[in-house]
């Protein structure tokens, strides 16, 4: 900590010793420190003793600064070559400096904040004093700036403002000039003007050129970074309404690609950072928040009924944190900055710090916001006089009796507009009250939310209770203690979605002449006398379902982590042990219901309770020097983690009635319970050495010990080394002065592996698994296993490159990376008499992601208005480069992976228009088993006609009765010759006709984009500020499984799309013979949808391509539009700001998709089922306003 | 100064104390709350634990083939059933090829088990050769001993049941003794010949003979004895004295253990009436008298246990039987099976439901006017989601009504109702056949009393001379939808393969095209559920279906798809078995 060399302020003349140096570049780490040497009440009685019989004045400042808390502010040249003699016991500073300056030409002050300022006296004496005083605000939010330093021009006067944003200070004369600077802030030079208040806004450093990011054990300094590190600043979080942060990071972050895979509330995402890794693995990132790992894939959700469970949804994990208590997120991406993680970053980390008090800080903070949720989008299908006629349509084509109320379509009135039913205006509001400040010695920050979230289906919400009470004191000098407590409880209820029997869908199929309540305000499903539709729950009534199968889950979530640094000399030693404890109760209840058209006859519940409790003991040891050029950051640490999960499930059923429905109270014959226990446990051996030559050239490498227990003895550690440099071409003397646009360049790249430990627990023992049968005993099982497996490894290359233009008016930055994943765990195919039908999982398989990355961020203007832009654009390419020997390909929803392309894509069948005529359907290609023309059983004109694609023949032949024709002398058809007889007698019998079946599916899409991206533009003027914010997903395809069931034309009384309407029709000619296909023609032939018919239609009922559409979608996902009220207006109610703001949420999206929405997201995380819409909880739109109060 | 040092001294302690506080050897050994070790196994093995074994093998590991399959292959297949539920219809329509899933679980349900029976009889033979602790445990305790024994014939039993159903229906398998070591070593997967593995099968039948308990214990009526064990040994007899490489005595020795089964039924016996087998009290442990060998099926509400029950009622019936959302009437009796039955068979309404018939053993919430008793009274068709049974019919076994109805536990896709699979009655079946042989007819009086007891009972005539065609009617009314008529056909198939073919080309697989009516009780409309009028057949046409072709592959299962891709040694010629290998 020497004498600052290079120029801090401006082109000022005078140098400021640690404390500005250190406010500029420090770390949140070393912010600590630097408040550490703010000397307290206490230290202005310290007292010195010195002995000195010809020391320099600056020796002795520094003497002076080591043993105290005091700073010196001079200039160099004024005290340099002066020497003194002391000879000084148990004296004040005050005394100390009298006698040391007696003799010179030089005076002092001791300032507040100890600090203390060193002139010339004459400097002082003469001129003309004023007393100046202000406040300073961030002027993107109003908010005070704490700890700006604010200097005379030109002399070593200054003043640091205090919690409020306010200083006080003395200037030599009226037109002085002051300058003030703050870590992440552009300097701002004023000149006094005679003025005695001046209150001044700090317009943030857009470049955050010296801005610190947590890397994981550790800061740095955001321009060191050697690795693929992103931050994304709470600003940022703030402007997304979202109940989980994870939601907010969409678009933010490039190559951080975010699904929200539902609209329910308290759903989770499925985040991808930098593609998917593994197959059979969890590909969702590692959170660490405040230090403490939380894996990013949870638990599912129970619902009873229908005879099954789902569980396509996962809870978020996050979902007990509440966003507004983030201070900033990082997001490590390469291997080389998530190597450090070993064994759980494979896919990428996200840490995230919470809020801490500052020194000298005594604020309350209120936030309040509330809005409506809405649905976006309605999915076009019929009405009640449409659904008549079409009814009426399809009685005709089944045989059926058309029914009598609909004998006049259009004379209907009225209907019931399901989707009007299921989906109402939700309401969202959030309360956030905190509580944060500091002394020298301690700071704190207590908060306290409430929050909830309902809809828009309606019995859907998510409620959020969350506390946190962050606090860190200083002890000793060399010692400091810290906690963080969080606790978060969620309680939340799901409505069904992804299924033909769910809410959603039924609001899609539902007939429009079916009233929600009868008369007497019961539920109705089917009017009394009308068939029952068939399949599933299709007799149920949407509103009542989302209240008869009721789903909860409650979750408590406590996290505490403490630590305590030592510090000695350059060493510091931090112990931390976290303590985790997740509490979830599950609550599943199927009510006993009847009412017209639908009868439940049993009461069903299913419950569990899981509680989890987890601990990490750490130890890090780390090391700072720098020794002239050179600067070394040194750690080394110890890390064990582990802890017990327990969970106790029951069910039971037929209950007295629907509200006594306690366990206890169940028919004794349902009763039945279950649970099990077990424990996890992981030890790491961690060290990593930071380099820096010059502030020119930087190295990183670190390298990772793992142990775990999911793998056999021999193969249980795995050691994952990471290796990363970076140059600074602009700081090179000959670029500095030869290069005046680009201010700065810096190149890095890096290369490490990081291994993934996220298999079933117990794979590869050979055991003996137990289980209780109904009788009383236990049976048993043996389990298959390979006893080699171990870590899939992801090694990755890095490659990156960021520019400055025009002062940081234009910041670019790229980044090329290669991923590659070897060992990937995949099944292996023991044939099932060996090994019974059991997969084994092996590490066999290799997958590959490579991407670009761009992050734009410009200042268009500056000053009074000022607009500035931020992009971020990525691309990924994943490709399954093995599936190992043995390796099978793997199929997951819709999806069939296999080697040579990425892993998701869509496999089933390819459709190939309409069958137009006789001709067209006696030469082409059709399903296997259907042999005959007919409209009934067989192939007709209007149905669907498929691709061959293995031009597999002879297996099936036609055998068309009733017609007769001619042939070839190889016996093959000649076109055009059917003569129709009616005379089922008379075949033609056309053979070698060519099939399709199973072996004629191919890929028909791929749901992986080819790019996303994220704009976000931000407007000032004035006290107001705008944000627009846009995101979008280029060529992707989902698959519209909704839109299958809604095409069903054989379902009787559903309701269908309103595009049924514009199907392909068979029409019998004018004196046509009905049967005779010659004597039809086809109305619409080359209509999306194909003719009605009694049974399912072929594209109906098998995954094909008629249902894959283009995803692509560009949104505005927010405006938010700020007012800050004036400080004039604000000082007068006592309150240090007033921001009142308004947000639209999911405004509009332009899009192509026909569902409800197009961000589908995956199916239970899982990366094999992903952009299949089954009837998907859309992302609705929120409308939100909002204030925020400081005191 | 010393201060200083020693103020140093404390703090670089405490670091080198921190970096020595690494974890325990045993910290990262896996979690032991849940599963045993092998060795481990064996040694905590007591006379309470070790009947639980075979547990599963009672009922719940032959789920998958239960579920749909056992229909798929032995009604549907054979002629018994019609359905267009596509989860079974290519083993109806003649369309099954190697792809379709139920092969998957015929092959894998009985590999299955016999990975487990393998896994344990060689523990078995490990522990008492090597595990001194467990042999000491067993010499010292006659009970554990006895255990031991009872255990090992079990296994045994379920070994060689599981690989007469695979030669029965893929004819050479491979034969997998070893499963750790074959699994290592693939080359051993071979197929091994037919002829080879019923030697197999004879070995373990005889060994379980010798282990088995002698008689049948009635309070726990489903474990198996050496009277199940012969009468399954004397049907695998029976079906080799057909094969290519049978011989005469192979039906001497099906003679002859039958008789014994006969002669000394340990406490098994023919129910006074054959409905009797069917009704919905025989659940758990409590099978009838008739019953040698049959699966056990229980449930629980609870989410994770689904199949451990029975599910073939929700199949079966109707949902206006089981009065819920499942009952899809997914398999229906055959117009084929329906016109073979002789006037009077009292088999007819035990297994097929028909307009009139009433069964007071199904409860049901509806009463029906001049009924006094309470019951489930079948009208035509009976409805169903998507109407009435397309055949008019719905089949009657399996079935265990509504809740309250009977004795079992009865939910959606849950009952607990046994599944017979050896019944008395098939012993006595099995001597006539065996009798016969392969001659063209028999009078054998002792053959002749066989036949005839059964066919007394079901209210038929006696007959005076058995024909191979005679026993195949038999069979089919005497076990339709017990999943035995497609082995009985493969059987008949080896000696009269021309007979078969046509028969099997003439059946009757149609269905009706149905006219309906809603179903009036005394001029009301009846509903269910509630506002869904129900709705009973007023007219009905037959629309026949034939099976296009029949080749002599339809008697012989293709190998399923996904087995061949993983063991493509399935194409080679198959191999004989090494028994030497294997004692």
């Amino acid at each position: 900590m020497k004498k600052l060399t290079t120029t801090m302020l401006g082109k000022g003349n005078y140098y400021l010793k640690k404390t500005l140096l250190i406010m500029k570049i420090t770390t949140f780490f070393l912010m600590l420190n630097f408040i550490q040497l703010n000397a307290t009440v206490f230290s202005q009685s310290q007292k010195f003793s010195f002995s000195f019989e010809n020391i320099q004045v600056k020796e002795l400042l520094d003497q002076i600064e080591t043993k105290s808390t005091y700073k010196f502010l001079y200039r160099p040249d004024q005290v340099d070559n002066y020497t003194v003699k002391i000879e000084a016991k148990d004296k004040t500073l005050e005394e100390l400096l009298t006698v040391a300056f007696s003799k010179s030409e030089m005076t002092f002050r001791i300032l507040e904040d100890n600090l203390v300022v060193i002139t010339p006296i004459d400097f002082v004496s003469f001129k003309q004093e004023v007393k100046v005083e202000g406040t300073i605000t961030d002027a993107t939010n109003g908010e005070p700036v704490i700890g700006a330093s604010v200097i005379v021009e030109g002399t070593s006067i200054g003043a640091i403002t205090d919690a409020a944003g306010k200083f006080s200070i003395t200037v030599p004369g009226l037109n002085s000039v002051i300058i003030i600077s703050s870590i992440g802030y552009n300097n701002e030079k004023i000149s006094i003007d005679g003025r005695s208040v001046i209150d001044v806004k700090l317009v943030p450093d857009i470049t955050k050129l010296d801005e610190v990011v947590v890397v994981g054990y550790g800061t740095m300094r955001k321009s060191d970074l050697t690795g693929a590190v992103v931050s994304v600043s709470s600003d940022a979080l703030k402007n997304t309404v979202s109940s989980t942060f994870d939601q907010a990071l969409q678009g933010r972050a490039a190559g951080v690609q975010v699904m929200v895979n539902s609209g329910q509330p308290g759903a989770a995402t499925t985040i991808r950072i930098r593609g998917t890794n593994s197959l059979l693995g969890n590909n969702e990132p590692l959170y660490v928040i405040d230090g403490i790992q939380i894996g990013g894939s949870n638990e599912g959700v129970f619902f009873v009924g229908n005879g099954g469970n789902r569980n396509a949804y996962r809870t978020s994990p996050l979902s007990a944190l509440n966003p507004s208590d983030i201070e900033s997120i990082e997001i490590l991406k390469d291997a080389s900055a998530s190597a450090i993680y070993g064994n759980k970053g494979a896919n990428g980390v996200i840490i995230v710090t919470t809020k801490k008090g500052r020194k000298n800080e005594a604020r309350i903070s209120y936030d309040y916001s509330t809005g409506i949720k809405t649905l976006t989008n309605k999915i076009d299908v019929m009405g009640l006089q449409d659904f008549a006629s079409f009814n009426n349509e399809q009685a005709l084509v089944q045989g059926k009796t058309p029914r009598p109320e609909f004998a006049n379509p259009n004379t209907l009135k009225g209907g019931t507009d399901w989707q009007n039913t299921l989906f109402k205006t939700g309401k969202v509001q959030n309360h956030n009250l905190s509580l944060s400040g500091g002394t020298d010695k301690m700071t704190y920050f207590i908060s306290g939310g409430y929050n909830y979230d309902y809809g828009p289906v309606i019995n859907s919400w998510m409620e959020r209770y969350s506390f946190r009470a962050n606090t860190e004191v200083k002890m000793k000098k060399w010692l400091n203690f810290g906690n963080n407590f969080s606790f978060g409880h969620t309680n939340t209820k799901y409505v069904m979605a992804d299924a033909g029997d769910s809410p959603l869908m039924l609001s899609l199929t539902k007939a429009p002449d079916v009233k929600v309540f009868d008369d007497n305000g019961n539920y109705i499903g089917v009017n009394p006398g009308q068939e029952v539709p068939g399949g599933g729950l299709a007799q149920a009534n949407p509103v009542a379902l989302t209240k008869d199968r009721d789903s909860r889950k409650k979750k408590f979530n406590v996290y505490n982590n403490a630590y305590v640094d030592l510090l000695y000399k350059d060493f510091t030693l931090k112990t931390e042990v976290n303590i985790t404890g997740d509490f979830t109760n599950d609550y599943a209840f199927y009510a006993r219901s009847e009412y017209p058209g639908f009868i439940n006859n049993q009461s069903q519940l299913n419950e569990q309770l899981a509680s989890s409790l987890g601990y990490e003991l750490k130890n890090i040891l780390s090391y700072n020097k720098t020794l002239g050029d050179h600067s070394v950051n040194a750690m080394a640490a110890h890390e064990a983690r582990g802890g017990k999960y327990q969970n106790v499930f029951g069910a039971g059923g037929a209950f007295y009635n629907n509200n006594l429905n306690s366990l206890g109270l169940s028919n004794s014959k349902y009763i039945n319970t279950g649970g099990n226990r077990g424990r996890w446990r992981a030890e790491s051996y961690l060290t990593r050495i930071f380099y820096n030559f010059k502030d020119l050239a930087m190295l990183t490498t670190s390298l990772r010990a793992d142990g775990s227990p999911n793998f056999p003895k021999n193969n249980r550690w795995g050691y994952f080394p990471s290796f990363s440099a970076a140059v600074k071409v602009s700081n090179l003397a000959f670029f500095k002065n030869n290069v005046t646009f680009i201010n700065k360049l810096k190149i890095n790249g890096g290369y490490g592996e990081v291994g993934s430990d996220n298999v079933l627990g117990g794979l590869y023992i050979p055991y003996v698994g137990v289980q209780p049968t109904t009788d009383g005993g236990f049976s048993t099982s043996f389990l298959n296993y390979d006893n080699n497996l171990r870590w899939e490894t992801t090694t990755s290359s890095n490659l990156g490159l960021e520019m400055g233009f025009f002062q940081n008016r234009l910041n670019f930055q790229l980044e090329l990376y290669k991923k590659k994943t070897t060992d990937a765990l995949n099944q292996v195919l023991l044939p099932s008499s060996v090994g019974s039908g059991i997969y084994v999982v092996s590490n066999i398989a290799s997958i590959q992601n490579k991407g670009i990355e761009l992050t734009l961020n410009t200042i268009n203007t500056n000053g009074e208005f000022s607009w500035k832009t931020d992009v971020t654009f990525t691309v990924n390419r994943n490709e399954i480069l093995s599936l190992g020997e043995g390796g099978l390909p793997l199929y997951g929803g819709i999806s069939k992976n296999m080697e040579g392309g990425p892993i998701g894509r869509f496999w089933g069948y390819q459709t190939d228009g309409l069958y137009k005529d006789f001709d067209d359907i006696a030469t082409s290609a059709r399903w296997n088993g259907v042999n005959t023309i007919d409209s009934g059983v067989g192939l007709w004109m209007g149905d669907y006609k498929f691709k061959d694609i293995d031009k597999e023949t002879g297996i099936a032949k036609w055998e068309i009765p009733g017609y007769t024709g001619s042939y070839d002398a190889n016996g093959v058809y000649i076109p055009g010759t059917a003569i129709y007889t009616g005379n089922a007698s008379d075949k033609i019998d056309i053979k070698d006709a060519s099939i399709i079946n199973a072996d004629d599916q191919t890929y028909i899409g791929d749901p992986n984009p080819d790019f996303t991206f994220g704009i976000n533009n931000n407007f000032e003027y004035k006290n107001f500020d705008l944000t627009v914010y846009i995101v979008g997903v280029y060529g992707n395809d989902l698959y519209n499984s909704t839109k299958a069931r809604l095409l069903s034309g054989d379902l009787y009384n559903q309701n269908m799309l309103s595009i049924m309407k514009d199907r392909a029709i068979p029409e019998l000619k004018n004196g046509g013979n009905a049967g005779n296909i010659f004597d039809y023609s086809l109305k619409n032939p080359n209509a999306e949808v194909p003719r009605l018919r009694a049974g399912t239609n072929f594209s109906q009922a098998s995954v094909n391509s008629r249902f894959v559409e283009d995803g692509s979608y560009l949104r505005i996902q927010n405006i938010v539009l700020g007012y800050n009220l004036p400080n004039s207006l604000v000082n007068k109610f006592k309150l240090s700001n007033l921001r009142v703001y308004v947000n639209a949420q999911n405004l509009f999206t332009f899009t192509k998709y026909s569902g409800w929405d197009p961000e589908v997201g995956s199916t239970a995380q899982s990366s094999l089922s992903t952009g299949i819409d089954g009837g998907h909880y859309p992302v609705a739109r929120v409308m939100m306003m909002g204030i925020q109060v400081g005191f | 100064m010393i201060m200083k040092i020693r103020y140093i001294n404390i703090k670089l302690s405490l670091i080198v104390l921190f970096f020595i506080t690494g974890c325990g050897k045993d910290f990262l050994e896996p979690s032991k709350e849940l599963s045993l070790s092998v060795p481990e196994y064996y040694e905590t093995l007591d006379e309470a634990t070790i009947s639980g074994i075979t547990g599963n093998m009672y009922g719940r590991d032959w789920f998958n083939y239960l579920d749909k399959a056992s229909c798929a292959l032995q009604e549907l297949y054979c002629g018994n059933g019609n359905t267009d539920d596509g989860a079974y219809i290519p083993f109806f329509n003649g369309t099954l090829n190697s792809a379709f899933n139920q092969l998957d679980f015929l092959w894998t349900t009985n590999f299955g088990i016999i990975k487990n029976c393998n896994l344990s009889i060689n523990g078995f033979a490990l522990a008492l050769k090597e595990g001194e602790k467990f042999r000491a445990k067993v010499d010292a305790s006659p009970g554990l001993q006895a255990a031991v024994n009872t255990t090992i014939g079990e296994l045994r039993f379920f070994r060689a049941i599981c690989y007469f159903n695979l030669v029965k229906w893929f004819g050479p398998v491979p034969l997998v003794y070893d499963n750790l070591y074959q699994m290592a070593n693939p080359s051993s997967l071979n197929p091994i010949t037919e002829e080879d593995i019923y030697g197999f099968i004879i070995r373990d039948l005889n060994d379980a003979i010798e282990k088995l308990p002698a008689s049948r214990n009635a309070s726990k009526a489903n474990a198996l004895t050496k009277i199940s064990a012969r009468a399954l040994l004397a049907k695998v007899y029976l079906t080799q004295g057909g094969m290519p490489f049978g011989t005469a005595s192979d039906y001497v020795q099906a003679a002859s253990l039958s008789n014994e089964v006969i002669t000394n039924p340990g406490g098994y016996a023919l129910m006074p009436t054959y409905h009797e087998n069917f009704l919905p009290k025989y659940s758990l442990n409590n099978f009838p008298e008739e019953c040698l060998w049959g699966w056990k099926w229980s449930w629980t509400a609870l989410f994770t246990s689904y199949g451990t029950q029975n599910t073939l009622q929700s199949y079966f019936g109707s949902s206006h039987f089981t009065q819920s959302w499942d009952g899809w009437t997914a398999v229906k009796p055959s117009v084929d099976l329906r016109e073979s039955y002789e006037t009077g068979d009292l088999r007819r309404y035990s297994t097929i439901m028909e307009g009139g018939d009433k069964y007071p053993e199904f409860w049901t919430q509806y009463t029906f006017p001049g009924e006094t008793t309470p019951g489930y009274v079948y009208f035509d068709g009976s409805v169903s989601w998507g109407g009435p049974s397309a055949t008019g019919m719905h089949i009657r076994k399996h079935l265990a009504g509504r809740d309250n109805s009977g004795d079992g536990h009865i939910g959606e896709m849950h009952t607990e109702v046994y599944t017979p699979i050896i019944r008395l009655s098939d012993v006595y079946l099995t001597y006539a056949e065996a009798i016969l042989g392969k001659n063209a007819s028999t009078s054998d009086g002792t053959a002749l009393a066989r036949f005839n007891a059964v066919r007394q009972r079901a209210g038929l005539q006696s007959v005076s001379s058995i024909t191979y065609n005679d026993i195949w009617n038999e069979r089919r009314h005497e076990f339709a939808f017990e999943f035995q008529n497609t082995d009985d056909l493969f059987r008949y198939y080896q000696l009269y393969p021309q007979e078969v073919k046509a028969m099997i080309m003439n059946q009757k697989r149609g269905a009706y095209a149905i006219e309906t009516a809603p179903f009036n009780i005394n001029g009301v409309a009846q509903e269910f559920p509630a506002g869904q009028a129900l709705k009973v057949i007023t007219n009905k046409t037959y629309n026949d279906f034939k099976l296009p072709s029949v080749t002599d592959d339809y008697f012989k299962l293709p190998y399923p798809m996904s087995e061949v891709n993983g063991n493509p040694l399935l194409k080679n010629t198959p191999a004989r078995f090494n028994f030497e290998l294997y004692q």
